[in-house]
């Protein structure tokens, strides 16, 4: 089997170490003897006929941010909308998600369009506000999340949107409803980078499994050795004060 | 109010200033002491202690040295850029007033002017002193207003702990509005081949001298996607590069608005950089060119060489590029940033690793080597580290070409992690040990001749320590 993952702007929303991400779902599928096809999503790939799977897009410092939006708004929006609506299995991370939501206000007032995979708006409340920084900790229905948050926006998620989780420890989408993320179908969006799929194979696995299942439904997933994994999220959850 | 009692409120006022001068300087100075006689050394206890009883004694005491201050500032190379300075001007007959142990916020620097203060809080010092000091990026933000230093050098801006200092931008930015709130009086040194720092030049009415290294036969075009700022500071458009030295450092143009790197008044030309030991170098300031050996690991030292040169030559200090030469060529290592040390027959070098571009280019000295190597990763997650570790994750170890890895810190799962799928030697990776006593002698042990120590800040911090109880290191001081 050969997966083909789309990576979106790596050039410019890559900043909290987002490659972390897409190494582990090269390396995971590797183990499992699933070849995966990386392809650079921006204004110079040829999109034209591209074929993806799975689509991946990180974190970005608000300049790199407005840039990617303003590539959205074009050839590249259009490739990402059109996936989504076919099922193609998504995870935005961090500036990549507030991208995914119906619009973003900056830090300074500015308002950016985003492409509206998910009902839901995110606004900075400026540059002297509060940032939300630190571990976090989600419950998922089953199992957690861990990772490490920092972000100025605040998310506010629609009617018809689903958190991703419910926060544990840490901020979330925002400071007043203790919710993480969005889910709509097979998108995901969280702002846990930290490096969340390493630290979060049952997450990772998921997101590959769903992936394979377009190729052959009913693929299962072979098993790997994640002691190291399980460790890390483990101590990840211990300094957040976590048990199991 | 007649004058009278003007005067007499300004009597008592200064009368009261004095007295919590006195009062700060005693206490603080009673805290070296102490700290001393325990055997512990460049902390920021005292200056935090003379801090909170007087806000602005450190400011007082820095407007006091007669030659006045240079300031180091920037992401990576600021303790090794101002202890070449220190050491050249040192070396030259002046004295100087430096905070060697890289405690860098206003406290350190405090604890590091506190020994050359008299018993009233007055300092005493030559009528020709000097003052070097490194301070934190933000923590600029905190000197520059209330004081006028005498240069003003800036190394770089790499993206470093993000849940600390915020984004790239945002420190750039603090930066720019600073230089453009001063009177232009101060000197800024900075290197040109930073898109950044040229752009935060821009914004500066007084002297400016540009400083960069060429080194077009050793690397890459273009800084490969994940480096730091590949978009122009001035108007957002894809810088393009003829060279790139390292991360986001080289020559640059912006085609959207000609933006473009300013013309370097002092040029280190990189003749060969032999692994983590040394490099050659060529300097030319104006029309006076000299040859370095300088014996400092990497690419990045060349820049802290320049820096420090660049800076020591243009300060009016008197300073002939022959005695830069001569020092830069006698120089040893800083305090955990290439230190040496022997043990059980063998050697271990302590490498201080902060941020993805520093580590990456201690990786890239290490790939360099003819034979695999013993590599000990130290990872913490202390507030001064970065509590945030995911910058790991965008640190090439997949380039190593090891013998044995051992890994330890508060943070060893997440590291260990990170080699497991960076790929290498995945069956060696169940040598982690919380415990760093432990973790040493397991990696001495596996180490063939020479063991390389890849540490955090606090992590360097305490391993550091650790050797001195081993009686492998000295404390350090200065
Ligand atoms: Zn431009």
């Amino acid at each position: 089997m050969q997966l083909s993952v789309g990576h979106l702007f790596p050039d410019l929303m890559n900043i909290y170490a987002d490659r972390g991400n897409v190494e582990c779902l090269i390396r995971r599928s590797e183990w499992r003897g699933i070849q995966v096809a990386i392809h650079q999503i921006n204004n110079e790939a040829d999109l034209d006929g591209l074929h993806v799977d799975l689509l991946i897009v990180g974190g970005g410092q608000d300049r790199q941010q407005l840039e990617a939006s303003n590539a959205l708004q074009g050839a590249v929006g259009n490739f990402v909308r059109h996936a989504c609506e076919n099922g193609v299995v998504m995870l935005a991370v961090c500036g990549g998600f507030q991208l995914m939501g119906m619009r973003y206000v900056d830090a300074d007032g500015l308002e950016i369009s985003g492409l509206g995979i998910f009902d839901m708006e995110t606004i900075h409340p400026g540059r002297q506000s509060r940032r939300a920084v630190g571990n976090i900790v989600v419950e998922l229905e089953k199992g957690k999340l861990v990772g490490y948050e920092n972000h100025g926006g605040q998310t506010y998620l629609g009617a018809s949107v689903d958190p991703l989780g419910k926060v544990l420890v840490g901020s979330g989408n925002n400071f007043v409803d203790n919710t993480e993320g969005a889910k709509l179908e097979v998108a995901y969006g969280t702002y846990l980078h930290g490096s969340l799929l390493p630290k979060n194979p049952h997450f990772a696995d998921h997101l590959i499994n769903l992936a394979c299942q377009r190729y052959e439904p009913g693929f299962e997933l072979s098993e790997l050795d994640d002691e190291l994994e399980w460790c890390a999220h483990h101590e990840a959850l211990k300094i957040s004060g976590c048990t199991d | 109010m007649s004058q009278v009692n003007v005067i007499i409120f300004d009597f008592w006022g200064r009368g009261i200033e004095k007295m919590r001068e006195f009062v700060a300087c005693l206490i603080a100075r009673l805290a070296v002491w102490v700290l001393h006689l325990c055997g512990r050394r460049g902390t920021a206890f005292p200056g935090r202690i003379a801090e909170m009883l007087h806000s602005n004694y450190l400011i007082d005491l820095l407007n006091q040295i007669p030659l006045g201050v240079l300031l180091v500032s920037g992401t990576n190379g600021k303790t090794t850029t101002s202890h070449l300075l220190a050491e050249i001007i040192g070396r030259s007959g002046i004295e100087v007033i430096h905070n060697a142990s890289g405690s860098n916020l206003t406290r350190g620097i405090l604890s590091s002017v506190l020994p050359h203060c008299d018993w009233r809080g007055k300092l005493v010092v030559d009528s020709g002193a000097i003052g070097v000091f490194e301070i934190d990026e933000a923590a600029l933000g905190q000197l520059l207003p209330a004081m006028t230093p005498r240069a003003l050098i800036l190394t770089n801006l790499f993206r470093d702990q993000l849940d600390r200092y915020g984004e790239l931008d945002s420190i750039a930015r603090l930066w720019r509005s600073l230089l453009m709130q001063t009177e232009g009086a101060t000197r800024l040194i900075f290197n040109a081949d930073d898109p950044s720092l040229a752009f935060v030049a821009t914004g500066y009415s007084g002297e400016k001298i540009p400083f960069g290294v060429t080194s077009h036969n050793l690397n890459a075009a273009e800084p490969d996607q994940w480096s730091d700022s590949s978009l122009c500071p001035r108007c957002s458009n894809p810088l393009q590069y003829s060279y790139c030295s390292y991360s986001h450092l080289g020559d640059f143009v912006c085609r959207g608005c000609g933006f473009a790197h300013p013309e370097s008044s002092c040029i280190g030309a990189v003749k060969e950089i032999q692994g983590l030991t040394s490099s050659r170098f060529s300097m030319t300031f104006g029309p006076e060119s000299i040859e370095v050996n300088l014996p400092l690991p990497g690419l990045f030292n060349i820049y802290n060489g320049v820096a420090a040169s660049c800076a020591a030559y243009v300060s009016g200090l008197g300073i002939q590029p022959q005695r830069i030469m001569d020092v830069l060529s006698k120089t040893s290592s800083v305090f955990g940033r290439g230190e040496a040390f022997h043990i059980d027959g063998k050697v271990m070098t302590l490498l201080l690793i902060k941020n993805p571009t520093g580590a990456n280019e201690v990786i890239r000295g290490l790939a360099g080597l003819e034979t695999p190597t013993d590599v000990m990763v130290l990872l913490n997650d202390g507030v001064a580290d970065g509590q945030d570790v995911s910058w790991v994750w965008d640190v090439e170890f997949s380039m190593l070409n090891l013998r044995s890895i051992t890994v330890s810190g508060s943070r060893c799962a997440d590291m260990a992690l990170r080699l497991k799928y960076a790929e290498c030697n995945a069956d060696d990776l169940s040598y982690v040990h919380k415990d760093v006593r432990n973790a040493l002698e397991n990696a001495l042990c596996r180490a063939r001749e020479h063991l390389y120590v890849l540490a955090t800040y606090t992590a360097m911090l305490e391993f550091r320590q650790e050797l001195v109880s081993m009686g492998i290191a000295r404390e350090y001081r200065k």
